[in-house]
């Protein structure tokens, strides 16, 4: 019983500080649209190349825009409009390359990839993270 | 030769068993987010399932009993009860994301949308479960597992930074993101010390009818096949660090994780990918939807055996035939297999003391395993390391569902 109590004491504590900030929203909504747009980018120069495939390329366009969209709605409510600007901005280029693997555009898609990553830049984790 | 060619199927097996969805997701997540930095959980997390893994071996060489049903026998029915329904939530939520994970797999490959797959998956499972033998279940499918070799090759093809991967066996903190960080690190342990393992292994061990002159070939197996194991989850690691992290790729879907495959196998790299996750992820529903006919069957005192005919053994037949379905439809209920698997993993993590800890009370026991008692090193071992990985996991679960 006594253990009962103690884990229940600490995942109440835990739970008790878990609501986010609407600085840590903004933060997690950029953290999301930055490697959505890297993933788009990446994968979009590797259709480009040929080394990916049509339908695999499409699930993956398919998948940024899910996430972003999902993204776009928590950052908006509980951060505001500012917030979801750089989600709103890769989502824009996702439809874009949707469009563009339809049409079979493998220039254009290269290109709106490559847009989408600019729009937040990624912070790349080096292969060795340097630990604390 | 035959116990060459038993140890080597023993090992084949042991890959199968270690190497499943949960341990490829919390792999690629860990390094894609944390470069090689993680490979300290890892390395901790695998000395001590060796251990484990060795100990449910030994108890059915030497007692003839498997874990569950020795658990039952010493702790009596109402600790069994516990063990019976924590096992049960975790294990048909790790069956989900496993079902989840070979749905995936043809989803990457074929475009179409994973939930379309998800019955076919569960009724391709629920019938070589139902006509095969447990030979068949378990070898066939390991040695298909070796598939996830090209994870290995990947990762020798990329150059690893072997240097810094032998200093990150010397535990750290995060230098940012500590909550995703904890949160990964139970989640690799949990993809390790996956209760059903330990019972799928000793009641295995029934099954092939292992004795006392099978206790080396049963330490080999588990030191050499969890060692295997885990060099593959380190090339996983090490592979999604040099691929994606330095892309700024983080792993939120599987759809991410597969692109570490394209840099060093290009055009192959996806296809490879989703053979080794569809394959991995199906020899290891297997082994889950097996294991928890044998829960039932071995605490209730039921016939049970996978080289029975159903009608032999019909209760047994009867839980994996409903456990299935309901993983199935979890898969599809609850959507997302990726956060399905790596929630799954973390409670692995919370669940594991149940389990371990009257292993360990076995394991010192004369009555069950007479002179074959652990030793001290190994009983403080273990018991520190899932101790450690239950009170993380009893702050971190609360902190990533509700903290994101």
């Amino acid at each position: 019983m006594r253990l009962l109590d103690v884990w229940l004491t600490v995942a109440l504590a835990a739970l008790g500080g878990c609501s986010k900030s609407p600085d840590q929203v903004a933060k997690e909504a950029r953290q999301a649209a930055a490697s959505w747009g890297a993933t788009l980018s990446a994968a979009g120069e590797w259709w480009g190349a040929g080394e990916v495939s049509t339908p695999y390329f499409q699930t993956v366009v398919a998948q940024a825009r899910t996430s972003l969209q999902k993204q776009e709605q928590t950052a908006r409510k509980s951060a505001g409009d500012a917030a979801a600007a750089p989600v709103k901005a890769v989502a824009s280029h996702a439809a874009a390359i949707a469009e563009a693997v339809t049409r079979g555009d493998r220039r254009a898609a290269i290109e709106s990839g490559h847009a989408a990553a600019s729009e937040v830049p990624a912070e790349k984790t080096p292969a060795v993270a340097r630990p604390e | 030769m035959k116990n060459i060619m038993n140890v080597a199927l023993g090992i084949a097996s042991s890959i199968g068993g270690f190497l499943d969805v949960g341990a490829i997701a919390t792999a690629a997540l860990a390094g894609a987010a944390f470069g090689v930095q993680m490979l300290w959980v890892l390395a901790v997390g695998t000395l001590c399932v060796m251990f484990l893994t060795e100990m449910s071996g030994r108890l059915a060489c030497v007692s003839h009993h498997s874990l569950v049903d020795a658990i039952r026998e010493r702790c009596g029915f109402r600790y069994f009860s516990f063990l019976l329904i924590g096992e049960l939530i975790v294990d048909l939520l790790v069956l989900a994301a496993e079902i989840g994970g070979v749905a995936v797999a043809l989803h990457l490959i074929t475009g179409i949308d994973y939930r379309w797959f998800v019955p076919i998956v569960a009724f391709a499972l629920w019938l070589l479960i139902w006509l095969g033998t447990f030979s068949i279940v378990q070898n066939g499918t390991s040695l298909l597992g070796l598939i996830t070799l090209a994870f290995v090759v990947g990762m020798w093809w990329m150059g690893p930074p072997w240097h810094e991967a032998m200093k990150a066996i010397v535990p750290s903190s995060p230098s940012h993101d500590a909550a995703k960080y904890w949160f990964i690190a139970v989640g690799i342990i949990g993809s390790l010390f996956e209760p059903f393992m330990l019972n799928f292994y000793s009641s295995g061990a029934i099954e092939e009818k292992w004795s006392l002159k099978d206790i080396r070939m049963n330490r080999v197996t588990a030191v050499l096949g969890m060692g295997f194991g885990a060099m593959i989850a380190a090339s996983i690691v090490m592979l999604s660090a040099l691929t994606l992290g330095p892309h700024g790729i983080q792993v939120d879907s599987y759809e991410q994780a597969a692109l570490m495959m394209v840099q060093p196998f290009g055009s192959w790299g996806i296809p490879l990918f989703a053979a080794c996750l569809g394959i991995a992820c199906f020899g290891a529903s297997l082994q889950v939807a097996l294991n928890l006919s044998y829960l039932f069957a071995q605490g209730f005192g039921w016939n049970w055996s996978e080289n029975l005919r159903p009608h032999d053994d019909a209760r047994f037949a009867l839980v994996y035939t409903l456990a299935i379905p309901i993983g199935a439809i979890l898969v599809i209920v609850l959507g997302d297999p990726l956060k399905i698997t790596t929630f799954s993993m973390a409670l692995n993590a919370l669940l594991a003391p149940v389990i371990v800890f009257p292993l360990l009370i076995l394991m010192n026991d004369r009555h069950y395993v007479r002179e074959y008692r652990n030793h001290a090193v190994g009983n403080i071992f273990v018991s520190a390391i899932v101790v450690i990985a239950f009170l993380i996991a009893i702050v971190a679960i609360p902190l990533e569902v509700l903290g994101g």
